[in-house]
């Protein structure tokens, strides 16, 4: 048990759990910071046509007090100075100068809410203090002293004279006799009365005219509620001072003695909110947004002593706080993708691009981001396809599809016209990120027409772009990893257990759900980390993967293998070698270092010059040279680097073998594991696979009895059948020639390359018999599907006898 | 290895299902908090249970905070009677317990048959009996002893600390504070009484922090006390603006506290941008709301004697001994002020009047009552003492006096190796500056004086003091214009004071502005209209400028006021004399010696005349009388030596023996007078202080102030006026 303990993930989970336990009885404050806080984007912009003039424009700016807070701002003003004047009665921005550029300021907001409770014995006092006085005062909008304000008072005033009970009846009043109505401009306290309709203003002017009479100093509240819209209306409420508070009515919207969070103070007074010079056509807009976002990446400065904040190291640095947000989540997301892949087994283009597509929907909105995905997704499929037309090398023509994307967002951004710079800004970053990881594939694909892949791999990739973003946007982790960064060390812990971690994927439990039944399936897992790592060396499989030296090697031990011809490994032999290729009249083109039969050329016929393949399409020399240069640029090479091209002659199947199918070169996949052959099969091309004995590409598997060599089974795609699709001949049943000899080449081929797991692909000339096309140090699993059976148990004893 | 052959471990369904479950857990979490919309804050308005407070009660001082018990503590009791708890009491402090361990305590015949949560009740009871009969001590010890689950419940925690900060054990009160603060972080008393602590504590950073504290936590009275306190102690951290800030904020809660006031008037003096006027306001806003306490007033009374206007200062200190006769300080203070604005004899009576001071209290009255006595030798035996003493308590005092009588006594010396940090003193600091300046003055370092008294004059605009002198200084530095603007400044300032009107009339005579002198002694007159020295000055420059009937009326009105003024008189007679009236002279002279037959002056001037007058019969037997009175009176000598042989030869030289003559009793005179002068005071005459009493008795102390003040550049003036007669 113990034993079974003693493993890195535990050890870090350990440690991560340890931390965090001794966190949270260190400071259990901290538990407390975590969460959301909404916050609202408060953006205005004012526009104007100043003509030739200089302009002056003034407005009051939000300032932070006691319930609201701004947290960050920015402005522009073009080329306007700017001055900032700030008085008991509000922030007031002031902008002057020439300008033709519009106004914008932003600014993030936190606001709370704010009750009073007033007790209701409290009388109203007689006298206030000096600086009180002038919110006694009548003004000219504010008809204290009318006699018409005095019988008016004299109907609605409460039966007792307390403090409480006159601001309820004055608010009673003005809230529920006074029709609201959308008035713009001032109303006075007095037309408020006669009317008995009006806007905020109006309300606010009676209530204070009310209160004044009454001796309560009472003040007008000019601001903004915050909700998320687009709009140009602003709010009047009232503030009375009751005991060194200026508490807030609200007789509009029914807020008595409290404050709603969402209400935004901008200035005191009857003022105007905007002043500017006359006769340039100003306008304005507010531009609010509600949001939430994770305190600890905005608020370091807790009373209650966060004593680390991993976010405030990052906004030391200037990381704004969405950025940080991203960034601590990094390593869990990627946590999220190797599950995905490891666990669930979802494919997607490129390993972590989901990853970086979602830190880029963050930004840009999730909907945004998938279309804006898809968008370029498609443009680099057609730049691909137009470009292939023309036969553009790869290099040049990935830059091809990063300018083409570039002119479409250029078009997008004109189109959408006013976008936020920020959206912009991450807009840009798509193109480069995903052509680099995804293009290729995606012509890959499309080039093979391996159309279902390509769909499965576009779920998942638009699967686990969605399944990132939720996570980055998610609240909670963010404050917990800002908070709380030794959580990294239990998703170390999650990423060990799952490289350890060996078990059959769920996509694998489809693959393989024929056979699993005995529970003896090998999975990709298992395959990866318990064979390929444990008994390859690198070094064998990177020689397995170079074909020619493969050959070589082979050679010496003296395992038959097909003749090289010629090859070809730069453009400066290019020429040379393909005049070469006039002199043949059959030939194979093949990649060093290609895999699954990609960019393998097979011309059965030279017609003079034009050149013949096996589904009868016609090439010229042209076009075989730019196949050729294509595969030494490296664009079939599994790794991508510059590769060799070569030439074999064109093996002639055996009769033993062409009775099953003619439509290609047949091959026959041995699988050992410390020189016992576990399982073998019979790979026959189809009309589909275009000549090509890949099991991938739709040519179809016959399992092949290891003893006698006989075929057994079929299946293809999931279904067992009895003759070749395409010719109708008899599948089943079928003697393997050379068997005994082709088994005894697989061992020698593994004695030659010690791989202990290891692929040996042979096929059959009809003259030459049995040869070793290439060796696999990764070989598939499909065989398995094949066979039937699952052979994990025997694998395991092979690689344990030894 | 026995390992099974199959797969095994956790499968990837099961890894599956975890990962959907934490997500899930998350799901959870996430959404409830994302309706957290941010806290709200509830703030409660309740009726102002201190309205009391403008009168004195003595919970606006920064007195530890000690809520009334809420009721339910009372309810809770039980079985446990308020009888058990004074036989606890008494039980308890017959013994020692301090070195008792809990469960022995518990052993008391008064507990017994509690169960043990009651016996902690019970002790707790006491404990809280102990507090209040003041034996902080056993309190906390009691409290101390008690199990923790009883001590840190809010009660007892809370008097725990409260009992060792009164029993000064700060260290461990501000532990248990920070205690209790974590256990009960919204128990406003505690909030505020550890800030209070450290406050006495003197750590101020840390007591701005608890304060700030202490206001998110409190509200209504407590929270004014809260912002009073954080104001305190910015302003001990010397963060004046700061402090004036909060200040303001807690005048907002509470409008009526006159400690606040008062605090806010002791920043704002300190931030240049208040003006006088405005921290007046503030003290005297602080003033009238406590209306029975002397510490507002004798605060704002130190504030106008630092600002130099010792005038009303003395106002202000008779309203703090209204309010508190019996308080050293402002006796102390009330009596340097009036040594300050040279009111000699009050400053010897306050002084004198005293009680209960202490020892070093008693050195300084002493001196003060030395100084006033004009008993220098006494003084600077009193100043010896003090400067033997290694800690004085009111130093400032001390070296204000002691430049005070180096200044009196032109003791260069001193002056010269004068610390001058004194200056900075927030009460003594200008008032010594503006003693120096008169030492500089009277030492004749005018371009030293000058320099300090432009400063004074420049950060102190308000005052006539500083540009008097100021004035004075420029005059003698020949800057005529601006000296003659600083003199007119300072009576515009102060068109009141007897001495500025003086002195600015004074200096305009002697810069023969004879037309601007008589115009401000005229103003002057009108608001002292019985001031000899002034009706003087004002014939002398009538005379100079010709307008003799002026003059003549001047000095019969002076004469007029009182009687026994025989100088006026004398002036008069001379004034006559020298207009040829020789009869009119003479008779006054005869009038004068009536009253005064020892006058020599006169009988100088009559005996000239006579000889003049070619009488010599009288001239000799004038002469003779003289000698007489005075054996070597050289006028008498001569005018009898000359004029035996003329009074039988009749010789015609008489011209010159005549000015001769005229000249030297004149010197004589004025230096006789002098002399007397100089027996009864040294620079501050009594004459002068006496002419100012006799005529008025009750003249306000105002004008005696500015005329006893005035006397040293009087006598100046007076000397100039010689002189320049001599010329």
């Amino acid at each position: 048990m113990l034993k079974k303990l003693n493993r890195p993930s535990v050890w870090f989970a350990v440690l991560g759990l340890a931390l965090l336990a001794l966190h949270f009885w260190w400071q259990p404050s901290h538990v407390k910071q975590l969460g959301a806080e909404l916050l609202h984007r408060y953006s205005l912009t004012m526009t104007f046509d100043a003509g030739n003039e200089d302009i002056v424009n003034r407005t009051y700016l939000p300032l932070t007090n006691d319930r609201q807070e701004v947290v960050n701002e920015s402005l522009q003003s073009g080329t306007l100075e700017f001055t900032n004047d700030e008085s008991l009665v509000g922030r007031q921005g002031i902008w002057t100068g020439f300008s033709t550029t519009p106004i914008r300021y932003n600014a993030i907001i936190s606001s709370r809410e704010q009750k009073y409770d007033i007790d209701p014995e409290l009388d109203i006092p007689t006298d206030y203090p000096p600086h009180l006085k002038r919110w006694l005062e009548p003004t000219d909008v504010i008809q204290v002293n009318d006699p018409r304000i005095l019988e008016l008072w004299m109907n609605i005033q409460p039966k007792e004279r307390k403090l409480l009970s006159t601001l309820r009846a004055i608010h009673d009043y003005t809230y529920n006799e006074i029709e609201g109505a959308p008035f713009k401009g001032t109303t006075d306290a007095i037309t408020t009365m006669i009317l008995k309709r009006a806007s905020c203003n109006g309300k606010s002017r009676l209530f204070a005219a009310l209160a004044r009479l009454n001796g309560i100093p009472t003040r007008l509240v000019g601001g903004v509620i915050l909700e998320t819209a687009k709009k140009k209306t602003s709010h009047q409420w009232v503030e009375a001072y009751v005991q060194g508070h200026w508490v807030p009515f609200d007789p509009l919207n029914d807020h008595f003695a409290q404050i709603p969070h969402h209400y935004l103070e901008l200035y005191i007074d009857d003022q105007a909110l905007f002043s500017h010079t006359r006769n340039i056509n100003f306008d304005y807009i507010f531009d609010i947004k509600r949001e939430h976002i994770a305190a600890p990446l905005l608020r370091f400065d807790n009373d209650e002593g966060a004593f680390f904040n991993a976010a405030s190291l990052l906004a030391k640095l200037g990381i704004e706080n969405k950025t940080a947000g991203i960034f601590l989540l990094f390593p869990f997301v990627a946590l999220l993708i190797s599950f995905a892949r490891n666990v669930f087994g979802i494919k997607t283009f490129g390993i972590f691009m989901p990853m970086l597509v979602s830190a880029a929907c963050v930004y840009t909105g999730f909907w945004m981001g998938l279309i804006g995905f898809i968008g370029v997704l498609l443009t680099a499929w057609l730049g691909q396809m137009y470009f292939d037309k023309h036969k553009l090398l790869k290099i040049p023509r990935l830059a091809a599809i990063i300018t083409l994307n570039t002119i479409l967002f250029i078009g997008i951004f004109m189109v959408l016209g006013e976008q936020t710079p920020l959206q912009m800004g991450m807009m840009t970053l798509f193109p480069v990120v995903i052509i680099s990881f995804i293009a290729e594939r995606l012509s890959n694909m499309t080039q093979d027409n391996n159309w279902g892949e390509l769909f499965i791999t576009s779920m998942g990739s638009i699967v686990m772009i969605t399944v990132c973003y939720l996570a980055f946007s998610s609240i909670t982790l963010q404050s917990f990893f800002a908070l709380f960064p030794e959580t990294l060390l239990l998703v170390m812990a999650a990423q060990i257990f799952i490289g350890q971690w060996t078990g059959l994927r769920i996509s694998e439990y489809m693959r393989f759900k024929g056979i699993n039944k005995q529970n003896n399936t090998l999975g990709i897992n298992q395959r990866n980390r318990d064979y390929v790592y444990r008994l390859n060396e690198r070094k064998l499989l990177q020689l397995a993967i170079d074909k020619i030296e493969t050959k070589k090697v082979l050679l010496q031990h003296g395992v038959p293998v097909p003749q090289t011809l010629d090859m070809c490994d730069s453009f400066r032999n290019l020429d040379e070698f393909v005049e070469h290729l006039k002199d043949f009249n059959s030939f194979v083109v093949k990649p060093n270092r290609g895999s699954q039969g990609n960019g393998i050329l097979v011309i059965v016929k030279n017609d003079e010059g034009t050149f013949v393949t096996t589904s009868g399409k016609r090439l010229s020399l042209v076009d075989i040279r730019y196949h050729v240069s294509e595969i030494i640029t490296g664009n079939f090479a599994q790794d991508g680097q510059p590769d060799t091209a070569y030439i074999e002659p064109l093996l002639i199947e055996h009769h033993g073998i062409s009775k099953i199918a003619n439509l290609g070169l047949s091959d026959i996949r041995i699988i050992l594991c410390n020189q016992k052959i576990i399982s073998c099969m019979l790979r026959v091309p189809t009309k589909l696979s275009d000549g090509k004995a890949n099991l991938h590409q739709g040519a179809i598997g016959l399992s092949v009895d290891i003893e006698t060599g006989m075929t057994t089974k079929c299946s293809f795609k999931g279904k067992e059948l009895k003759t070749h699709p395409d010719t109708g001949f008899d599948i089943v049943g079928v003697q393997v020639p050379f068997w005994n000899k082709i088994k005894q080449i697989a061992e020698n081929s593994q004695k030659a390359i010690p791989l202990g797991y290891i692929g040996v692909d042979i096929c059959i000339d009809e003259k030459l018999g049995p040869m070793v096309l290439e060796v696999n140090g990764r070989p598939g699993l499909e065989i398995q599907n094949v066979q039937h059976k699952g052979f994990s148990g025997e694998m395991e004893t092979a690689r344990d006898n030894t | 290895m026995t390992t099974p052959k199959y797969n095994k471990g956790l499968s990837a369904p099961a890894l599956c299902a975890i990962a959907l479950l934490l997500t899930i857990g998350l799901l959870i979490i996430e959404r409830n908090e994302r309706e957290v919309i941010n806290d709200g804050t509830l703030i409660q308005i309740d009726v102002d249970d201190s309205s009391s407070e403008s009168v004195d009660s003595g919970s606006d001082d920064d007195e530890f905070d000690i809520p009334a018990p809420s009721p339910e503590d009372q309810t809770s009791q039980g079985d446990i009677t308020e009888d058990v708890v004074k036989e606890t009491v008494l039980a308890l402090s017959e013994m020692d317990f301090s070195k008792k361990v809990l469960w022995r305590i518990h052993r008391i015949d008064s507990l017994k048959g509690f169960s043990e949560v009651d016996k902690n009740k019970v002790l707790f009871k006491a404990a809280l009996q102990f507090f209040s009969n003041g034996d902080y001590e056993k309190t906390h010890t009691l409290i101390g002893k008690l199990p923790r689950s009883m001590r840190h419940q809010e009660r007892p925690g809370f008097y725990y600390a409260l009992a060792l900060s009164k029993d000064d054990k700060t260290e461990r009160a501000i532990r248990a504070y920070q205690g209790q603060l974590e256990r009960f972080p919204h128990h406003q008393a505690s909030a505020i009484n550890y800030g209070l602590l450290l406050n006495d504590a003197k750590e101020y950073e840390k007591a701005v922090k608890a304060f700030k504290y202490a206001i998110n936590t409190t509200s209504g009275r407590r929270k004014a006390k809260s912002y009073r306190n954080l104001g305190e102690a910015y302003y001990k951290l010397g963060k004046y603006e700061e402090a004036a800030k909060r200040f303001s904020k807690s005048i907002e809660y509470q409008p009526t506290n006159s400690t606040t006031w008062l605090s806010l008037a002791e920043a704002q003096q300190e931030i240049p941008k208040f003006s006088q006027e405005e921290v007046l306001e503030t003290y005297d806003k602080s003033v009238s709301l406590a209306p029975n306490r002397y510490k507002p007033a004798l605060k704002r009374a130190n504030y106008l004697f630092s600002q130099l206007m010792f005038a009303k200062a003395e106002e202000g200190y008779k309203e703090a001994r209204k309010r508190s006769s019996d308080i050293v300080e402002t006796a102390l203070m009330q009596s340097i002020n009036y040594l300050a604005a040279g009111n000699l004899e009050r400053a010897d009576k306050i002084a004198s009047g005293i009680k209960q001071a202490n020892n070093d209290e008693e050195q300084l009255i002493d001196l003060i009552k030395a100084l006033s006595d004009e008993d220098y030798d006494k003084a600077e035996d009193t100043a010896k003492e003090i400067d033997k003493e290694k800690k004085f308590d009111n130093e400032e005092l001390y070296q204000y006096l002691r430049l005070k009588l180096a200044v009196t006594q032109q003791d260069k010396n001193y002056l010269g190796k004068l610390d001058k940090g004194i200056f900075e003193h927030p009460v003594v600091g200008w008032p010594s500056q503006l003693e120096y300046a008169r030492g500089l003055l009277l030492t004749e370092e005018y371009q030293e004086a000058q320099k300090v008294a432009e400063t004074i004059a420049e950060k102190l605009p308000n005052s006539a003091e500083a540009h008097l002198v100021n004035g004075q200084l420029q005059l003698h530095n020949g800057e005529q214009v601006a000296g003659f603007n600083s003199l007119k400044h300072a009576f515009n300032i102060y068109p009141e004071s007897r001495r500025v009107a003086f002195i600015y009339a004074k200096e305009s005579f002697k810069f023969e502005r004879y037309q601007e002198a008589i115009d401000i002694i005229n103003k002057l007159l009108e608001n002292h209209s019985k001031d000899i020295e002034a009706l003087e000055l004002k014939a002398q420059a009538h005379h100079e400028i010709g307008q003799n009937d002026l003059a003549r009326a001047a000095y019969t009105e002076a004469f007029e006021l009182d009687e026994k003024n025989l100088h006026s008189a004398f002036a008069l007679a001379k004034l006559e004399s020298d207009l040829g009236n020789k009869q009119e002279s003479l008779v006054i002279l005869k009038d004068l010696l009536d009253r005064d037959s020892s006058y020599i002056g006169a009988r100088e001037l009559r005996a000239e005349i006579h000889c003049e007058a070619r009488e010599y019969d009288e001239c000799i037997s004038e002469s003779k009388k003289l000698l007489a009175l005075d054996k070597d009176n050289e006028v008498a000598k001569k005018l009898v030596e000359k004029h035996a042989d003329k009074l039988e030869e009749k010789a015609s030289d008489k011209e010159g023996s005549k000015e001769n003559s005229e000249e030297e009793p004149k010197e004589k005179e004025s230096e006789g007078k002098e002399s007397e002068e100089k027996e009864s005071e040294d620079k501050k005459s009594k004459s002068d202080d006496s002419k100012a009493e006799k005529p008025d008795s009750k003249s306000s102390d105002k004008e005696s102030d500015d005329k006893s003040n005035d006397d040293d550049d009087d006598k100046k003036s007076k000397k100039n006026d010689s002189d320049k007669k001599d010329d």
